[in-house]
């Protein structure tokens, strides 16, 4: 089974079914009220205007047949490399050190509880190493069942959701309030479209759905939570997501709301090795990551390492530490940052070929960079997001700055050369 | 014989710890249960990060104090009471 047109929508959905962005979609919700929704659709706008931008049919006459592609002809392969390496190993590691950790939770309390949550944490990292490990193919057909189970679980949720605030139980009086910090953070909630897959199907029609279908299905998760469920309450738990689907469906609601989490978990975690895999696997073959002879990956050795690294962070206690939530907070704002230079990336490698929209890339990377400076700027421990990207960054550049001029082959496709390129 | 060294030093120390806390008391799960009611118990919940967001239960009664915090609240309790500290 290659790149089918159901793998690679579930894949883009990784993020968006995870249960960190239930979270996110339930606090925002109540800490913003209706200005939330008027959120996720601006931020469902920049992201469907950056994918525009970024899957030009235009840029596959260049030879970016992926997106990593894009960012190394668009903006250097030591700036591509530095960021690709260091916004890969700090997704892939850090996110499912916790929602392996939730998902441990939402089983003993929702389903098994003399079961360890911990070692339901480990059985999940266990079997998702193992898919990579068996092969390729299957881990992305698994993909598709682990978004469709969130899916089809959220959709019953929202309808019931629907039927209950429709039938006047709903009784919570949504008061003006307004939080700037969960409003820009709702940009954070559209990651995950920049999947590097390289085929015919890398049109925009496909991301764009999977865009629409999320931007939807958050909107009527957000409406019925705001209708069911007091604001403050929302803004202030950590499990805004377990009391709606209470408030919805009582104990169903809970049990719907566990299958959502442990499939949303085994799916964010999947994406996000598929991710990290597609992102290395573009440098390896352009030469940017030495110990790949040929260009070729060595993939399994990747599936291995992230494993082991997620397993020794858990093991160390990372999960039951404040420190981890600020930690993926700064990850998912290197992932912004990367995914506001692809569309300038873009216009920039557009401009070559005559096709206007240089001026759109600038606007997107611009609003994309500002919010990430008031996100961090917002953030009460922004101390430690920006010491984080400062470990993250520094070596990795470092790194990437040797390897990209010490000798190692950087082949250039088509008849672009890209910025420090030889 | 240098690394077994090693190993020996670091194997005694890890044994060591709880003898290093022996003096903190410990409760079983059934001991708490039989004096949740008691006006004398204060149950304090120290978990953090993961452990308290992604969990949806709390012991009744409980209050939650973070470890991160302790200057904050240190002080706040009659030291006459029973304080039971859980951070799982």
């Amino acid at each position: 089974m290659a790149w089918t047109p159901l793998v690679i929508a579930s894949l883009c959905a990784g993020w968006m079914l995870s249960p960190d962005v239930l979270i996110r979609l339930g606090q925002g919700a109540g800490a913003n009220q209706t200005f939330f929704l008027l959120g996720l659709i601006v931020a469902a706008g920049l992201a469907a205007r950056s994918l525009f931008l970024v899957r030009h049919p235009q840029l596959r006459c260049k030879g970016c047949v992926n997106l990593t592609e894009l960012l190394i002809q668009g903006v250097g392969p030591t700036l591509a490399t530095t960021l690709l390496l260091a916004s890969r190993m700090a997704l892939v590691l850090l996110i499912p050190t916790g929602v392996l950790v939730t998902s441990g939770y939402a089983f003993n309390e929702i389903f098994v509880y003399w079961f360890p949550n911990f070692g339901f944490a480990f059985l999940l990292l266990v079997m998702i190493a193992a898919l990579h490990l068996v092969s390729e193919s299957l881990a992305r057909k698994a993909q598709v069942v682990f978004a469709a189970l969130v899916l089809i679980s959220m959709v019953i949720l929202s309808g019931a959701g629907i039927v209950t605030a429709g039938s006047g139980s709903a009784s919570v009086d949504n008061d003006f309030s307004f939080s700037a910090p969960t409003l820009v953070g709702s940009l954070l909630l559209f990651l995950g479209l920049d999947f590097s897959q390289e085929d015919a199907h890398q049109s925009r029609r496909l991301p764009i759905g999977v865009l629409l279908v999320g931007l939807l299905l958050f909107l009527c998760w957000a409406l019925v939570s705001m209708q069911l469920v007091a604001g403050d309450r929302l803004a202030g738990t950590t499990i805004p997501h377990l009391i709606s689907a209470r408030t919805i469906l009582g104990e169903t609601g809970r049990i719907l709301m566990g299958i959502t989490l442990i499939a949303g978990t085994c799916g964010v975690v999947n994406a996000l090795f598929h991710l990290a895999i597609d992102s290395f696997r573009g440098l390896a073959a352009r030469g940017l990551l030495p110990g790949h002879p040929h260009g070729e990956l060595l993939r399994r050795r990747f599936v291995l390492l992230f494993a082991l690294a997620i397993a020794f962070l858990m093991g160390k206690g990372l999960a039951g530490d404040d420190i981890l939530d600020t930690y993926i907070q700064a990850a998912l704002l290197l992932w912004l940052f990367v995914s506001g230079l692809q569309p300038f990336a873009a216009a920039k490698l557009l401009k070559l070929q005559k096709v206007k929209h240089r001026w759109h890339g600038i606007a997107i990377m611009l609003i994309y960079f500002s919010a990430i400076l008031y996100l961090i700027a917002s953030d009460p421990d922004a101390i430690h997001i920006l010491r984080f990207l400062a470990l993250v960054l520094i070596p990795t550049a470092l790194l990437a700055a040797v390897w990209s001029r010490g000798g190692l082959a950087v082949k250039t496709i088509g008849n672009h050369k890209g910025k420090g390129d030889p | 014989m240098k690394k077994l060294s090693i190993l020996l030093v670091f194997f005694m120390l890890f044994a060591l710890t709880p003898a290093l806390a022996a003096n903190v008391g410990m409760m079983s799960l059934d001991e708490l249960k039989g004096v949740l009611d008691s006006e004398n118990l204060i149950v304090l919940d120290a978990r953090t990060g993961k452990d308290w967001g992604a969990s949806e239960f709390k012991i009744p009664g409980a209050i939650r104090a973070n470890p991160s915090e302790f200057n904050s609240w240190g002080n706040s309790y009659p030291k006459e009471k029973k304080i039971v500290l859980y951070c799982a």
